[in-house]
């Protein structure tokens, strides 16, 4: 599958050392409890709530992204809160490698493996987990909570299992999103 | 046009309130998630009550919201729509353009199916005003905020 190259402003976007590419239109709260892997790109309109972190002292990590992801235009990426032994937080959310978000999807989830593929327009819930290789279809609605497990696809609002990914998943996956990444290149 | 809001109500980075052709007033202890809009294209005043929550990237028109409602991620109130208290509007549900929904009103699924639920607990209440408690400390520590004239 050969994706077309897609061009970017270079004055646009902020490229740091380890290859990470942040759009200066995103909007990324509380940048010090962010971790991004590398070679992950966040595009225009995006919002990444750093500044939701857990209660208590200390320094905090609020939002993992691995490596080779790909957050699109306007997805919105916020840590999910709940009342534990009643005190409330925010608690922290890891995604993993080669993950791609759709654009205008809206992720609260607690944990996103590797290799996972979200469509656009979605709403992941609060402290959804979503495992290692996993397709959400476009304008699903993963309720709060869900366990969505791996090789699965799920659509629908709510969402649900639909469908049952290769084993070749895991390659299909990181080799999209490599490619994606070393085709994102700047016009000059 | 004129927008009005008590104290207690907290607006998240990138949210939009739009009083276009008539006021917006919002009530006290309300929470306006990001990307959530708020906007009146009446000429008459869009009043929301209290304690209500605008999750991530909703839609906001119509006459008037009660208190204590949820409106979650991606959910449409459009037209006229007149919600009571209580009232839960699901992830990407939209309503009718002319509804009137009653107290305690959920609207839910892929086909905005409707149905009642209980009054609100003092468990659900209580999250709330600590969600509140922990924005006030929160935010300020990250955000830089802007400073409302509170005359109104």
């Amino acid at each position: 599958m050969e994706l077309p190259v897609t061009y970017y402003d270079r004055a646009e976007y902020i490229e740091t050392d380890t290859g990470n590419k942040v759009s200066r239109k995103s909007v990324i709260c509380g940048s010090q409890n962010i971790i991004l892997g590398g070679k992950t790109i966040i595009q225009t309109g995006c919002v990444i709530r750093g500044d939701l972190r857990r209660t208590g002292g200390g320094h905090t990590v609020v939002v993992a992204i691995g490596r080779f992801c790909l957050l699109s235009q306007g997805s919105i990426i916020r840590p999910p809160y709940k009342t534990y032994k009643g005190i409330f937080s925010y608690y922290p959310m890891k995604i993993g490698d080669h993950v791609t978000i759709g654009e205008g999807s809206i992720v609260q989830a607690a944990t996103i493996g590797s290799y996972v593929t979200i469509g656009k327009n979605c709403v992941i819930g609060r402290f959804a987990i979503i495992k290692d290789c996993c397709c959400i279809e476009d304008n699903t609605i993963i309720p709060p909570n869900t366990v969505v497990p791996s090789f699965s696809i799920y659509d629908g609002s709510p969402g649900s299992y639909k469908d049952e990914l290769p084993e070749c998943t895991q390659e299909l996956y990181e080799q999209k999103t490599k490619d994606y990444y070393s085709k994102f290149t700047p016009r000059d | 046009m004129i927008f009005t809001t008590y104290l207690g109500t907290i607006l998240h980075p990138r949210c939009k309130v739009v009083a276009e052709s008539g006021p917006i007033v919002i009530g006290a202890n309300n929470i306006i998630e990001e990307n959530a809009i708020i906007f009146n294209k009446n000429t008459t005043p869009l009043i929301i009550g209290n304690n209500n929550v605008f999750e991530v990237g909703c839609y906001v028109e119509g006459l008037g919201i009660g208190d204590k409602n949820t409106i979650e991620a991606r959910a449409r109130l459009i037209g006229t729509t007149v919600v009571g208290n209580n009232c839960v509007i699901g992830s990407a549900c939209t309503t009718d353009l002319h509804e009137k929904m009653d107290d305690n009103t959920v609207i839910y699924g892929s086909d905005c199916l409707r149905r009642k639920q209980q009054e609100q607990t003092s468990a659900q209440a209580s999250l709330h005003l600590r969600h509140l408690e922990y924005l006030r400390e929160m935010l300020p520590k990250y955000n830089h905020l802007k400073q409302l004239s509170l005359d109104g």
